[in-house]
């Protein structure tokens, strides 16, 4: 059974362009860069990032370069290209129109 | 649109690149779980890759890979039936891609010029008749709603003298051919108006491969001028070349006869072929041309029966066509006969496979599931035969291809390289592959759907050995027995016919006997009897290098004109007109019944004679006094014909078949020194000792006694017999298909019989613990056999009748429906068939199947 990761559902893709739009990042270091952000509210859960970041490689909104982790392994970096930025401010518009008309309703009812 | 195409690269890129970005996953989930605090809460990392490699969209593509395995390992398993299934499919394909190939190179569309399909050429009176005059204006304008272009030509021979001496073909056209027939230049350029005018420069397109072979392909010869002479050199032209006419541009019956010089006509010509508008029906088109010639004819035979037109594809392939029909029906029958034969072995591998069926679907395989990897070890199996057959094809065809042009008597419209594995022919042996991968799937698909679980598990009888299995193996294999019946009926009929072929009596030898034709260029003998001399001449030194030599008007293998014939009694009859020098009859080997044959003493001037074939002798002096008496010759295809002079009867000589089908056995031969011809002369000749090459020493035999002659077409008589070495291909070709048509069907038949007996072990060991003997038991199954053939052998009959009508026109001595021919091909398949079933019903009623019934 997956775990509650407090994400609100579609967001998971928002988040990771958000916080790979200030600097290049590996997965474990986007996992943990969104639950430090949150204050922990949010986790962000392995089976579901891995998957979206494929989907944002696939769609050209982020690239891949190798890198060393602190460890000495070899892993992934992903930076964001200028469509994921663009993708990005679409995604921040919609959001930001969807959570407003969410607050509206909740604050009249 | 951008961004799609963007992704679907990346897609692509992925798939090229998968096992690093995979690795690169990998190692990047390991750095992950290396740095979570507790490794427990990634959850199923197989499953993280999964999803992540789902993103990509090829996971179809790893399904099918994996059941493509399943399929290959299952169709591994049971090799035999494998093996043959492949093996039959691989010569039925080969079979229908090597003749595919061969039909298409001779189709409509190979001829080459465009929409040949419109291009009919025009027959102003059937062969040996003569034309009415005033062809040449026919009211073209007037018929300009049928016809778009009327095509006319005249060749002639000419000398390059710049260049060496050996003649060129000459042909002069008017606009119509240029346009008619789409005359492009792919160096230089085309005839224009222009070029037609009476006072326009004297310009030519050159032949592709007179350029390759005079001009080494230079372009430069592009608007230079070229001297052009007439055969005997004394009148010389100035030509402009200014194009290059398209490799393989050809004019007339043989795409051998290419031009090597195109230039305008500036006068009125008979137009020899038109070009329809759309739609014009060629049967309403002939009344109104032949009106039309009507209004401008003259010397309007009484008896003229209008104009004919016939297509430019029918013309090519004049007795071509049914040789074609034939082989191509044949093709079809084998490949009928293959697919029946695969369709039972697929069945029954499929009736074996069906535990496994059941198995994987007890496991969780879905209908779907098991459907496509049934598809896919169809698939795999046409795949593969399919490809091996196009490669053999290929090989075949580039080794067979010449071989099938001189069969066929002419070259396809495109050149012999045309009959080979082209695009056309590989899409053909494609859309064959699907649509048999799709009929053979049918049958296991059927058989995986209605699978029983629990009734498969337990060996009981199910679903699969119901009777309507069993009634669809039965039609098969009845289809399998009536197409191989069918084809074996036509084969030995051909065989028979080709058999009376070879061993009619021609009443010649033609055994070696070599032929060339010579070119007198005008300018070398001044007159008949120095031509006449020049004959003789050629003929002893020949005969003093062990070599007999005689001239002839008309070669063996094609009817002679025939003429009518006058007798001194007052009898006519017709008979063909050879004119023959002094040793013909001797170097054919025909021998002389009375008199004697020419000698030098005929010559102009002297009492023309003729000698006279028997039949002819005794149709016109029933009494048998022949020699001494005369007779006078009319000929029928000359306008205004008037008898020619009496001819006195020297001889009489065997009769003689000119081709295998002529019955027209009355010849006339006349003395050859008495009709020497003016400007070509055809001779033959044979070694009279073993180790002389006729063949290669005439040219300088020729050359020695008359430099100026030219030789040519110099080829082995037996190669003028087209109706024989087609009938012979036809034959081989036929006895190919009947043979492995036979061969599946024997295959076919044994192999379910095999299957049965296996399944109905039980039974049989029943039977025999009760103390059924064996023969009894061998009994039951020669029983089944036997109805499947019988209906075989019945439907074989009806197919055979209808069929054997195409092989009509190529049978001699022999009828369409021979009794004893049938009855030999149907008794032998009987048979065949018999034995084959006969053979594992009686291994089993010999084995001990008491273990049949303790297996359990």
């Amino acid at each position: 059974m997956p775990r509650d990761d407090g994400l609100p559902p579609g967001t998971l893709v928002l988040l990771i362009l958000r916080v790979l739009s200030t600097q290049p990042l590996h997965g474990y270091a986007i996992a943990q860069r969104i639950a430090q952000l949150s204050e922990s509210a949010l986790s962000v859960e392995e089976g579901s990032l891995y998957p979206a970041l494929q989907k944002l490689l696939l769609k050209g909104w982020v690239k891949a370069s190798s890198t060393t982790s602190d460890t000495g392994r070899a892993v992934r970096q992903y930076r964001l290209t200028p469509a994921g930025r663009k993708q990005l401010d679409i995604e921040h518009a919609r959001y930001t129109a969807t959570s407003r008309g969410i607050a509206l309703v909740l604050d009249l009812a | 649109m951008m961004s799609f195409i963007a992704e679907f690269l990346r897609r692509i890129w992925y798939l090229f690149n998968r096992q690093r970005f995979e690795q690169e996953l990998a190692d990047e989930i390991a750095e992950h779980r290396a740095r979570m605090p507790d490794v427990r809460r990634f959850g199923n990392e197989l499953q993280v890759r999964e999803r992540s490699r789902a993103v990509w969209g090829w996971n179809w593509l790893d399904t099918l890979i994996g059941d493509a395995r399943i399929a290959l390992r299952s169709l591994l398993r049971i090799r035999s039936v494998t093996f043959t299934a492949l093996l039959s499919l691989i010569v039925g394909l080969t079979l229908v891609a090597s003749t595919g190939a061969v039909v298409r190179a001779y189709s409509a569309g190979a001829l080459p010029y465009p929409e040949p399909e419109q291009l009919h050429h025009v027959m102003y009176a059937p062969p040996g008749p003569w034309e009415p005059g005033g062809m040449s204006q026919m009211p073209w304008a007037s018929l300009g709603d049928i016809v778009t272009h009327a095509i006319g030509a005249s060749s002639a021979r000419r000398m390059l003298p710049d260049n060496a001496s050996e003649p060129v073909r000459l042909l002069r056209v008017d606009t119509g051919f240029v346009r008619g027939l789409g005359v492009r230049a792919p160096v230089g350029r085309e005839l224009r108006d222009l070029d037609f005018a009476n006072d326009g420069e004297a310009v030519a397109m050159l032949g592709h491969a007179l350029w390759q072979r005079r001009f080494g392909g230079d372009t430069s010869i592009v608007g230079r001028i070229v001297r052009v002479a007439s055969e005997e050199g004394d009148v010389v032209e100035l030509v402009r070349i200014v194009g290059v006419l398209p490799d393989g541009f050809y004019h007339g019956r043989d795409s051998r006869d290419t031009i090597d010089l195109l230039s305008p006509l500036r006068t009125a010509t008979r137009a020899y072929m038109v070009r329809f508008a759309h739609g014009v029906d060629p049967v309403q088109a002939e009344v109104r041309l032949s009106a039309a010639a009507r209004t401008v004819g003259t010397n309007i035979p009484a008896d003229w029966t209008g104009i004919r037109l016939e297509s430019a594809h029918a013309r090519y392939t004049e007795g071509i066509r049914p040789v074609l029909q034939s082989v191509s029906l044949a093709s079809a029958g084998v490949l009928l006969v293959v697919v029946l034969n695969i369709a039972v072995l697929v069945m029954l591998r499929a009736l074996r496979k069906e535990q496994e069926f059941a198995v994987r679907t007890a496991l969780g395989a879905s209908r779907f599931r098991l459907s496509r990897i049934i598809g896919i070890e169809t698939a795999l199996l046409v795949g593969v035969a399919c490809l091996v057959s196009l490669i053999i094809s290929r090989a075949v065809l580039s080794t067979l291809a010449p071989v099938v042009a001189t069969q066929l008597g002419r070259p396809a419209p495109r050149g012999v390289d045309s009959v080979g594995l082209n695009d056309g022919v590989i899409v053909q042996t494609l859309i064959i592959a699907a649509v048999i991968t799709m009929a053979l799937g049918i049958a296991p698909l059927l058989i995986a759907t209605r699978a029983r679980v629990a009734a498969a598990l337990q060996g009981n009888r199910s679903s699969t050995t119901s009777p309507a299995f069993r009634r669809a193996r039965v039609v098969l294999l009845v289809g399998e027995v009536a197409g191989s019946l069918a084809l074996l009926i036509g084969c030995a009929t051909m065989v028979r016919s080709a058999f009376n072929i070879a061993t009619i009596d021609r009443g010649f030898d033609a055994g070696d006997i070599v032929t060339a034709r010579l070119a007198y260029p005008g300018s070398v003998f001044a007159d008949a009897p120095s031509r006449t001399a020049y004959h003789r001449r050629l003929t002893n030194d020949a005969a003093a290098q062990r070599m007999s030599l005689a001239f002839a008007s008309w070669p063996p293998y094609a009817d002679a004109a025939d003429q009518v014939i006058e007798a001194d009694n007052g009898a006519t009859t017709r008979a063909g007109t050879i004119n023959a020098s002094d040793r013909y009859f001797e170097l054919f080997h025909i021998p002389i019944l009375h008199g004697r044959a020419f000698n030098q003493d005929d010559r102009i001037g002297s009492t023309p004679v003729v000698v006279l074939s028997a039949t002819l002798a005794q149709r016109l002096w029933p009494a048998g006094d022949v020699l001494g008496r005369r007779i006078r010759m009319i000929d029928v295809a000359a306008r205004d014909s008037v008898p020619s002079a009496w001819h006195t009867v020297t001889g009489v000589v065997g009769d003689v078949r000119q081709s295998f089908a002529d019955n027209q056995q009355a010849d006339v031969y006349r003395s050859y020194a008495q009709y020497p011809p003016d400007r070509f002369a055809t001779l033959y000749v044979r070694a009279e000792q073993p180790g002389i090459d006729a063949a290669r020493q005439l040219p300088e035999l020729v050359r020695r006694v008359e430099p100026r002659v030219t030789v040519g077409l110099i080829r082995n008589l037996r190669d003028s017999d087209r109706e024989s070495s087609q009938t012979r291909f036809l034959t081989t070709l036929l006895s190919v298909f009947a043979i492995t048509s036979v061969t599946l069907a024997v295959i076919g038949i044994g192999t379910v019989t095999a299957y049965t007996v296996q399944q109905r072990a039980r039974e049989i060991a029943i039977r025999q613990a009760l103390g059924a003997q064996a023969g009894a038991i061998v009994q039951l199954f020669v029983l089944n056999g036997a109805f499947i053939l019988a209906a075989g052998v019945v439907l074989g009959l009806l197919l055979s009748m209808s069929g054997m009508r195409l092989l009509a026109s190529r049978l001699y001595g022999i009828d369409v429906h021979d009794a004893p021919t049938w009855t030999v091909a149907t008794l032998s398949l009987l048979l065949l068939g018999l034995a084959s079933t006969w053979w594992p019903a009686r291994r089993a009623s010999r084995e001990q199947n008491i273990r049949a019934l303790t297996s359990e």
